[in-house]
């Protein structure tokens, strides 16, 4: 027994248990379920349990105001799905549009105003009341009244669209001098374009897909982005046989891959091609006879015609230009100009003379107010005709240092602003940036002040639809949760900062509230008697006419319910014109399609390659996604990383280079480092980079970033030559 | 043997019993039914019932539903032979027009998003790819709780350490997602965690 109580039976007994812990499941399965434990810890937000409904909604990330299904459990959002839609026929949710509801809970989140100072150790936020920040911004507004030497005061908008916008002009014609300021380029620039081009004043255009044979898409993002997919998806779903979808694109894009027809292309030489299209279409006489009648300096025109032009533009020498083969430019034209109705369209972002260029094959093949393509529409009814508006200026075209008080509207997602751009038009002293955004700013966001305001689907908000779709359309984004106290618009703090400033003389927008503001816009539409009314709780389609009062017309769209325009009788006996309808336009097309022809694109034999620039999309704009799909991006790799260089295996072969090895990229002025990475898909004469790589190559300004696409256009095409890193 | 190698041994011999046998009641609570039910004799030749007969889609058609009163009040609103557990049902439940208050045994947790109607009637999968012969069951068991996890241990496995032998010994993760595989279904997160 004595031996039994030993020191060392003891330690025996010790290992025995040790061995038999180890043997039995109890560590393995507790160590499982901690780790579930540590999950569900009572501050952890749990799912709500009740009934399951349905709400329709519609998205107010991106302009196309796509319908949403929000799949409700207990009053609490859960799930985003795409809902029949009267002018698409049926939305699909893009990635980020499928977690808009989880916006409202993204960690940058904020429910306060902050101000941000900056320190020695950096840049330090106090947080204030909205009423406190308010005051203070009004006082800054006051001095710029009494002392306007001191610099000017700007909204800076961010999507300049609809009612929303048109009250923002108007409360900024109340302040002298006010600036209302908006991206240089944003969605609908390509519909715009058109009236350039035609007789029609005052007429507003739209695509109509559902018979168009041949669509011809100059590097347009149809399917992986926003813009202009909508309408693509619709009916790539519903007609796939009869929609051809030809992709020009210089690089691999979802869309080219899609498509039934990839030609790549020279980065920049877009513009030869669609000129190269054109002159096999006027050579071939294969244009729409109809619309070159209408067409009155097809061939006569001074100084140039559009033939004269043209003729500048062989196929062999496209060929040479592009990097595409002259015989697949001849079948593309005669493809394009056979198998109609066809319609091409360029990027909202693209250059001008492209997108020009682009309407040229419409005009050719007959597009232009024809069913099936290009359509006329009329604008949306709008409350405040008369009123005065501050005029918008682009933000390329507010002077340097010129700007002492800037509010930017942050509420739309989709907008992409160079900050540096931006901060430059600031002046250098005592300049104030007051952002308006339900998120803390991003690094590299050099804010003053920051007022929160609603996250999507927190409030109502009108919602009309994009510039692309066939008829003017207007719904309501209704709030998927119960409304908040806290939390208003950025027009709401404009119009506290100008009243509190003692700028406003009327009164009569003073406490509007956005159900007012709406109901203006619900009035205006109703007293159109036009249209006709889409509820996707039953999918059923009524005339406006048959509501009895604005207000039940109202209380339909706050169900969820659309109204659409009917369509106008298309006229197409209107002039066109090819170079331009005035002068100066004509003649800026021409001095650039010259430009273009006397220079080309070529490199300089000591920076062979041409750097295709691609956006990040989510690091370029103000707007947020839900954190899930940003972990998803960063994991798939599905997005180009800013510190990697993408070479055609050819390309690395030809310059002695290996994946993942540490290159230099040099250009003309100055250089970068990077991280090689092979991919196929890469034209060979070029290198694909990340546009947050190109200040250091590049001291070019402004680059354009499309967030529809992460397509990225700079204003000259920049050249670089590739050598491996000394260790 | 010496009193070393048996010192051993009792170590090891005690603390298996403890992790194979003690630690599984003790992590487990055990929650009763509140009334004892025959699925064999509903299934069974005598009644012929089937599974969806009693457990219908539920209004969202996610999931099943546990049957209501009224489903038992269809062909119980009177006692119906000799057992206790009918005279309690009528007694205590029909008589009151009260729901019996059951205990789920399956509940995937909150995270899981899990459709029946997907499965049953879409995939065609038999009821016993993954709730065995349950159906076929004389009694009910007590539901199993984890204490630590919160899981029931139908959905954690029945077999401790989480092996699984047959197709319904387990409703993890895993399991899911070996189904989805054999059948060509997409195993993509966001199938299941919405």
């Amino acid at each position: 027994m004595s031996s039994a109580l030993s020191r060392r039976n003891i330690l025996k007994l010790a290992g025995g248990s040790a061995l038999g812990f180890l043997l039995s499941p109890m560590p393995w399965k507790m160590l499982d379920d901690i780790s579930i434990w540590t999950q569900n810890w009572s501050w952890i937000p749990k799912l709500r349990r009740g009934p399951v409904t349905h709400k329709y909604t519609s998205c107010t990330l991106c302009p196309n105001a796509c319908r949403v299904n929000a799949r409700m459990i207990s009053e609490t959002p859960v799930s985003l799905w795409g809902a029949p839609d009267p002018c698409v026929g049926h939305s699909y949710l893009c990635s980020v549009g499928l977690a808009g509801h989880h916006l409202a809970y993204h960690p940058s989140r904020v429910r306060n105003a902050h101000r941000f100072t900056a320190t020695e150790n950096g840049i330090s936020s106090e947080q204030l009341s909205v009423e406190d920040a308010i005051a203070h911004i009004a006082k800054i507004l006051h001095n710029i009244h009494v002392r306007p030497e001191e610099g000017e005061f700007a909204l800076f908008d961010c999507r300049p669209h609809g009612m929303v916008s048109d009250i923002q002009q108007i409360f900024l014609s109340h302040v002298l001098g006010a600036r209302y300021i908006v991206p240089d380029h944003h969605e609908g620039r390509f519909m715009r374009a058109l009236m350039e081009m035609t007789e029609d004043p005052g007429q507003s255009y739209g695509l109509d897909f559902s018979r168009t044979r041949t669509l011809l898409s100059f590097g347009v993002s149809l399917f992986e982005g926003w813009g202009i997919s909508p309408l693509v998806v619709e009916q790539f779903r519903s007609r796939r046989e009869e929609f051809n979808i030809i992709q020009i694109d210089h690089h691999q894009s979802s869309s080219s891959i899609v498509a039934d027809t990839h030609i790549a292309i020279k980065p920049g030489t877009e513009m030869a091609l669609a000129l190269g299209l054109a002159h096999v279409i006027v050579g071939e006489r294969l244009y729409d006879p109809a619309s070159a009648a209408r067409a009155v300096d097809l061939k006569r025109n001074k100084p140039f015609s559009f033939m004269d032009l043209t003729r500048r533009f062989p196929p062999g020498r496209v060929a040479s230009v592009t990097g595409i083969p002259e015989d697949v430019i001849v079948r593309t034209a005669r493809e394009f100009a056979s198998n109609r109705p066809a319609t091409a369209i360029a990027d909202d972002f693209a250059p001008a003379e492209l997108i020009h260029s682009v309407w040229i094959l419409n005009h050719l093949v007959g597009a232009t107010g024809k069913n099936g393509s290009v359509v006329q529409k009329r604008p949306l009814p709008q409350p405040w005709k008369g009123a005065h508006r501050t005029p918008p200026t682009r933000l390329r075209n507010v002077p340097d240092h010129s700007l002492r008080l800037l509010m930017i509207d942050a509420s739309a997602a989709d907008t992409t602003v160079s900050w540096p751009d931006l901060r430059r038009k600031m002046r250098a002293e005592n300049a104030t940036i007051v952002l308006c955004s339900p998120y803390r700013p991003k690094r590299g966001e050099s804010v003053d002040y920051l007022i929160p305001i609603h996250a999507p689907y927190e409030t109502v908000r009108a919602n009309p639809s994009g510039e692309y779709v066939a008829t003017s359309a207007f719904q309501i984004s209704t709030p998927l949760w119960s409304k908040s106290e806290e939390g208003c618009e950025t027009w709401q703090i404009l119009q506290r900062v100008v009243s509190a400033s003692g700028a406003m003389t009327k009164e009569e927008f003073a406490q509007l509230e956005p159900e007012e503001l709406l109901r203006l816009q619900c009035d205006a539409i109703f007293n159109s008697k036009r249209g006709t009314i889409h509820h996707p709780n039953n999918d059923e389609t009524i005339p406006l006419g048959s509501v009895l009062s604005s207000g039940d017309f109202y209380a339909t769209l706050m169900e969820g319910a659309a109204w659409s325009d009917d369509g106008v009788a298309t006229s197409t006996n209107g002039r066109l014109f090819l170079m331009g309808k005035s002068t100066s336009s004509a003649q800026r097309f021409a001095e650039s399609v010259l430009a273009f022809d006397n220079a080309g694109i070529d490199s300089n034999p000591s920076f062979p390659l041409l750097v295709v620039p691609v956006g990040e999309d989510v690091a370029a704009r103000f707007g947020h996604v839900s954190p899930i799909l940003s972990k998803i991006y960063q994991e798939s790799d599905l997005k180009p990383r800013s510190r990697f260089a993408y070479l055609h295996h050819e390309t690395a072969r030809r310059f002695k280079l290996a994946a993942e090895q540490r290159v230099i990229i040099h250009s003309p002025h100055g250089a970068t480092e990077a991280i090689v990475r092979c991919d196929s898909s890469v034209r060979p004469d070029t290198v694909q980079l990340s546009v947050s790589q190109l200040d250091a190559i590049s001291p070019t300004r402004p680059r354009i970033i499309n967030s529809y696409g992460g397509r990225v256009y700079t204003d000259q095409p920049i050249f670089v030559r590739i050598e491996r890193a000394r260790s | 043997m010496n009193s070393g190698r048996l010192s051993f041994l009792a170590g090891l011999v005690g603390m298996l019993l403890i992790g194979w046998v003690f630690f599984p009641s003790l992590l487990y609570q055990k929650e009763p039914q509140p009334l004892q039910f025959s699925h064999a004799v509903h299934t069974g030749e005598a009644v012929g019932m089937t599974c969806d007969n009693c457990h219908t889609f539920t209004a969202d058609v996610r999931s099943m539903a546990i049957p209501r009163l009224s489903n038992c009040k269809e062909c119980h609103s009177e006692v119906l032979g000799e057992s206790e557990a009918e005279k309690r049902l009528v007694d205590e439940f029909v008589a009151h027009d009260r729901e019996i208050p059951w205990r789920t045994y399956s509940r995937q947790p909150d995270n899981v998003y899990f459709s029946h109607i997907q499965h049953v009637q879409i995939a065609e999968i038999e009821c016993e790819r993954c709730h065995g012969s349950h159906g076929k069951s004389e009694t009910l068991t007590d539901r199993q709780i984890n204490r630590i996890s919160g899981y029931s241990r139908n959905i954690e496995g029945q077999i401790i350490p989480g092996l699984r032998f047959k197709a319904w010994d387990r409703m993890k993760m895993d399991d899911c997602s070996d189904c989805h595989d054999e059948r060509g279904a997409s195993n993509s997160c966001l199938k299941c965690h919405k």
